[in-house]
């Protein structure tokens, strides 16, 4: 077998190439011209469609077919958004607009914090203890040993974190001791969290301390529940959970402590229900409700009233005259925190502010009036009742009724609102940023709006506080951006960057940023805010990032193309620092991203029928955006664009301007291609620039384009192209189709180019079976296509016989590469590769070849490959040259040559 | 041998009252066959008295024990002697729950100088060849029923509070005061009890308004004091102790409005007042306030006491 493979190949080393040169003209005989029809749509984008419109179906709310509510959580989170519906049920049952607490702990966590140091005092932590030295082993000995005695031990000068810790280890513990049925450590454990309650010493932290605590609790008042309810539910009667409730109810009835007293009561107040089936649960709340006033610290008492709200909304959440019981002990309470704020020696030592001081009440404050007001009642009353208030106790109700009451009722009211607080002078900030948030939803008209801003605007100016002043503005120009053009807008920006120094802008980097986002969104021409000076100076003071998005919001609000001077150059100047922000160390992704927001900018840009300052343009992009490949990419394919748009202007029949021009274009790309990093991208450009040059007949230029790929071509090997086989084997069948429109060089030898071409070692034989195609393609009479205004070799010879043996001499070469080839795939044995290179080149001569004279090489090729191949495959081909040979003589005696077997 | 003794009560509060009947198993456990004597159930209530060593002196308090008073006391064979069958068996029992001769029925109270107390006892008499006898005890407790509970049925006679009058239910009010030069500074505060008969069950309530403080007040609470009589040989011995304590204010209260007085009453350790030859219950509850001052930096106590009537 081996030797007669052998004897095979050496045959095959002296074969020649004989061209055919009517391969055309059969083939425009045979074929059936196909019609050409205009697309009309896209094929992605009908499909889309339907998509669109099959969810939308699906997600019509329909009272009675609804989604499957368990099906509905596996949706991603875009569609649930889309259907709108909280799977709280907390949050279903309430529905309108009651904010739950779950929302709301978050956003005090976040906002509440300390660098104060706090202490703890308590006797549970003996659990896990770090032990450091020796004296604090020793101690922490004695400790165990008076654990069991009660001993307390205080934790000072704990920083935040340490606190929390010391918090979650309670609760830890506190599981911990419920799961071991240590139920009275349990409870003793829960008292000491409720004794942290009653210590506002650091009173900026307070309000998160009570979201912990607070937690815990409820925590606990669910555990006591599920017992109960376990009790109830196992083969014990009614009787024993109500015994063990009863029980309950008396251990924390004796409590000695008040605030422990009252915070267990009510954690476990739901309990109550295994007392009586219908329990009084408004009776024992106002009860509660009146012990608070034995609370002596304020902020206590407050925050209370507001965890007894909360108990109040999961038990009766309809008894208005508990929340409005509240709500009055709220008003009275006044003359205590005010008291309690001039004289407390921690608020006169830490120098608090008022405005700190009401923020930090405003949580629970915001909560009680939510409770009373969500259901939109008494929402007068509440308004009387605030405006007779003393002005301390004003501006902190003002400011929660402004959060917590309905938009709505607050656009109606607001002028009278606004006098009301315009006679105030504390806590102007929070009250005036609340304000915007309300009437930024409910959109007022355009004449009261004027009317408003009037009003407001130089209070805002007012205010003192710089965060106080910068959160009322993040808010407020939203407003304005909604309803006033940029004359206003410039002026607000006037007077933040006013308030603002250079050096600040890093502290306040978050609260300026945000505002240039509420102008970007807002705006409805971002070409305005482009225009102003003092949004460009904010832009540009804030990081990169606001930069960003500020270019991608352009992109995105703008779709047309920008021709506008300020507006491409003042972007430039943007994008530029964006650019310049791209260092060695910045990661690949963001790159990416950065080039992709440029790009997005570049492609806007548009100067209409001025192509010399587009060009200009696109010349300035390139020195800016010089470190980013994908910018340039982008600019060469622009340009490229561009070069074609002015082909369309002249018809194709340049002037000397035109083509002066043209050649300026292929010479951008020329001199940017090279500095690509990626040698594809840089071969990919040279070939579109190749062939904008031929379409608008420079040769010369398109030449050196030709030969810049070659040369790359010869620089480099295979794997430095990462873009895989198949897709280099495209382009270069898109090179080599160019190569048949393009004339040979005078001074040069004949086809340099493609001679060129295949001294480079290539490891895809394809390659060479596609010059092959070339060199067929090239003996034709006349080519399939040529670059308008530019003979191709068919006009340059005219079919002369040195040119036609040249032919036939590449052909040769070529065909000996692949037959090379073939046979170093027999020496290793890949049957199959070999085979499949068989048939093609086999195709290959039926094709182009004369097969007259080729016929025993292709009968040899036949033989080789159809063991090897698909048997379909070879069945087909053999079926091809039969029809063939009806009206091709020489295919005859082929056909009667090649057989199956 | 293991052998288990155990009685239950069919009821899970283990609280009964007047004529009600006691339900309940006696369940003994045992792996073997069990000869037995006889199995006994035992009923008793009694009042047990003791002197302190405050009034009387150690050795007094020692020697002079007070007899217990006996309220209760029936006994029931429920087995014969015999045998019981290896595994578990179940006796049940029934008690009507009736006073002896003309004595009446207190309530369960656990003082410190004076117990009240109800037991069962299951006695599993063996003889002393083959084993020892096997006893178990355990207490329930006695109140009196009340009209709310519609579930229990009403006594024949009528409950102490419904024999009060009218009169005795009026809210009392009350103030206290402080002057100016004395060691707490000037002080004023006044309030109301609901009442200073208040039936058991039922929370003691009332209200305290601080009208004035010169100095801030740290903590407001409200004592129950129990004072118990015990009679004896020479004279009457009294004694006062503390039940529990309960805050009613914490830190520098709100002045001029009011702070609720409201205190369960512990059942185990309150029982109506008594008054009997023998011995006396009382209450009393006494409000105390904890003063800070600036100057004085130290606490001082006000305190003022009433006497109640359960």
């Amino acid at each position: 077998m081996s030797s007669t493979v052998k004897s095979k190949s050496m045959e095959i080393m002296s074969y020649q190439w004989f061209g055919d040169a009517e391969a055309y003209k059969r083939k425009k005989k045979g074929k059936n011209v196909l019609q050409l029809l205009p697309a009309e749509k896209h094929p992605l984008h009908s499909q889309l469609h339907t998509i669109n419109v099959n969810v939308k179906q699906k997600l019509k709310p329909d009272p009675l077919d609804g989604l499957d509510p368990l099906s509905l959580n596996e949706l991603d989170p875009l569609t649930r958004m889309a259907v709108g519906c909280d799977y709280n049920p907390e949050f279903a049952v309430k529905s309108d607009n009651f904010e739950p607490w779950n929302s709301k702990k978050v956003a005090i966590l976040n906002k509440f914090t300390t660098q104060e140091k706090l202490s703890i005092t308590t006797s549970y932590f003996a659990a896990d203890h770090e032990v450091r030295g020796v004296s604090e082993k020793v101690l922490h000995r004695l400790e165990q040993l008076d654990l069991d005695c009660g001993s307390k031990q205080y934790f000072g000068g704990l920083t935040q974190e340490e606190y929390i810790n010391k918090i979650n280890q309670l609760d830890q513990q506190l599981s911990q001791a419920w799961n071991a049925d240590l139920r009275v450590n349990a409870l003793k454990i829960s008292i000491q969290c409720c004794k942290l309650l009653g210590d506002s010493s650091v009173v900026s932290f307070y309000p998160s301390k009570f979201v912990i605590i607070t937690d815990i609790l409820d925590k606990f008042g669910e555990m006591v529940y599920h017992r109960l309810k376990g009790k109830q539910n196992d083969m014990h009667s009614a009787e024993v959970a109500k015994e063990t409730c009863k029980n309950w109810f008396f251990k924390v009835g004796s409590i000695r402590e008040l605030l422990p007293r009252i915070c267990l009561e009510l954690a476990i107040l739901k309990s109550y229900a295994f007392i009586q089936p219908q329990p009084e649960y408004g009776r024992i709340l106002s009860r509660l409700l009146n012990s608070m006033w034995g609370i002596g610290d304020p902020v206590v008492a407050i925050y209370m009233r507001c965890y007894l709200c909360r108990k109040a909304m999961e038990l009766v959440p309809n008894n208005r005259e508990l929340y409005m019981q509240s709500f009055q002990d709220l008003l009275l309470l006044h003359d205590q925190a005010f008291d309690n704020f001039r004289h407390n020696p921690q608020f006169v030592e830490a120098k608090v502010a008022m405005e700190t001081y009401m923020s930090i009440l405003s949580p629970a404050v915001d909560w009680i009036l939510q409770c009373l007001v969500h259901r939109g009642e008494h929402l007068i009353y509440v308004i009387q009742l605030v405006s007779n208030l003393p002005p301390f106790w004003k501006s902190l109700l003002i400011s929660s009724v402004l959060s917590t009451f309905p938009p709505t009722f607050i656009g109606e009211e607001c002028l009278h609102i606004l006098e009301m607080i315009l006679t105030l002078e504390n806590n102007l900030g929070a009250i005036l940023r609340n304000l915007g948030l309300c009437l930024i939803l409910i959109d007022p008209a355009h004449q009261q709006a004027k009317e408003i801003w009037n009003l407001v605007w130089p209070s805002v100016r007012s205010v003192q506080d710089r965060n106080q002043y910068l959160s009322c503005c993040q808010v407020w120009v939203e407003f304005a951006v909604k309803h006033f053009g940029s004359d206003t807008i410039s002026s607000v920006l006037e007077d933040v960057m006013e308030h603002v120094r250079y050096r600040d802008a890093d502290q306040l980097h978050g609260q300026l940023a945000s505002i240039i986002e509420k102008l970007l969104t807002y705006s409805n021409d971002i070409t305005q805010l482009l225009h102003m000076d003092k949004f460009i100076k904010m832009v540009t003071m804030l990081n990169v990032d606001t930069v960003k998005n500020v270019i991608s919001t352009f992109n995105a609000k703008h779709p047309e193309p920008a021709g506008n001077n300020i507006v491409v150059n003042t972007l430039l100047h943007l994008a530029t620092i964006v650019h310049d922000s791209v260092d060695a160390l910045t990661p690949v992704d963001e790159v990416k991203q950065i080039g992709n927001l440029i790009n997005g900018y570049i492609l806007r840009v548009n100067f209409g029928r001025d192509f010399e300052k587009q060009l200009q343009f696109y010349d300035e992009a390139r020195g800016a955006f010089s470190n980013i490949d994908a910018i340039l990419v982008q600019l060469v394919q622009c340009v490229c664009s561009l070069g074609m748009k002015v082909r369309r202007l002249v018809d194709g029949h340049h002037t000397k301007r035109t083509r002066a021009f043209l050649s300026a274009c292929v010479a951008y790309s020329f001199i940017t291609i090279p500095s690509l990093e990626n040698s594809f991208t840089q071969l990919q450009l040279y070939l579109l620039s190749s062939q904008v040059a031929y379409s608008n007949q420079c040769v010369s230029q398109g030449e050196s384009c030709l030969k810049a790929i070659v040369t790359v071509l010869h620089e480099s090997s295979v794997a430095d192209f990462d873009c895989g086989e198949t897709i280099l084997l495209e382009y270069m069948s898109n090179l080599l189709s160019t190569f048949l429109a393009v004339p040979d060089h005078p001074k040069e030898s004949m086809l340099y180019l493609l001679k060129a071409l295949i001294n480079i070692e290539w490891i895809f034989p394809s390659v060479y079976v596609q010059a092959l195609s070339l060199v067929g393609a090239y003996s034709q009479e006349k080519y399939a296509y040529h670059f308008s205004g530019v003979d191709a070799n068919d006009g340059l010879y005219g079919g002369e016989e040195k040119f036609v043996n040249e032919l036939d001499a590449t052909g040769t070469s070529v065909l000996n590469e692949i037959l090379n080839i073939v046979k170093t795939y027999g020496e290793q044995n890949q049957i199959k590769k070999q085979a499949k290179l068989s048939l093609d080149l086999f195709n290959e001569i039926l094709i182009w070849g004369d097969v007259d004279q080729m016929w025993n090489l292709a009968v040899n090729l036949w033989n080789f490959s159809r063991k090897n191949v698909d048997h379909k495959l070879a069945v087909r081909t053999l079926e091809t040259i039969r029809r063939k040979a009806f009206y091709r003589k020489e295919f005859q005696y082929l056909a009667s040559k090649i057989t199956m077997d | 041998m293991v052998i288990l003794l155990d009685v239950r009560l069919y009821r899970h509060s283990k609280v009964y009252s007047e004529n009600e009947a006691i339900r309940g198993l006696v369940v003994i456990q045992s792996k073997q066959e069990l000869k037995h004597d006889g199995i006994v159930l035992n009923m008793e209530g009694q009042v047990n008295l003791q002197l302190s060593s405050k009034t009387v002196g150690i050795f007094e308090a020692f020697y002079q024990s007070v007899k217990p008073i006996q309220l209760l006391s029936y006994q029931i064979d429920l087995v014969k002697a015999g045998r019981l069958p290896a595994g578990n068996t179940e006796i049940p029992f029934e008690f009507p729950l009736r006073v002896r001769n003309n004595r009446c029925l207190y309530e369960t109270y656990h003082g410190v100088y004076i117990n009240i107390q109800y037991s069962l006892k299951c006695e599993v008499k063996r003889s002393f060849l083959i084993g020892t006898t096997m006893t178990k005890t355990i207490e329930f407790m006695v109140e009196y029923s009340s009209p709310k509970d519609a579930s229990l049925p009403k006594p024949s006679s009528p409950l102490p509070s419904d024999l009060l009058q009218p009169a005795e239910m009026k809210r009392i009010e009350f103030e206290m005061l402080s002057d100016a030069g004395s060691k707490i500074g000037f002080f004023r505060a006044h309030g109301h009890l609901d009442s200073a008969t208040c039936p058991i069950v039922k929370p003691f309530s009332g209200e305290l308004i601080i009208d004035k403080s010169e100095f801030p007040i740290k903590s407001v609470d409200i004592q129950l004091i129990r004072v118990e009589t015990c009679g004896c040989a020479e004279g009457y011995a009294k004694d006062a102790s503390e039940i529990q304590t309960i805050q009613i204010g914490d830190g520098d209260v709100c002045k001029g409005l009011p702070i609720p007085i409201f205190m369960i009453f512990p059942r185990l350790f309150c029982c109506p007042t008594l008054l009997t030859t023998n011995f006396k219950i009382e209450f009393e509850r006494i409000f105390q306030f904890e003063l800070l001052g600036f100057r004085l930096h130290g606490y001082c106590i006000i305190a003022r006491t009433f006497s109640l009537n359960c």
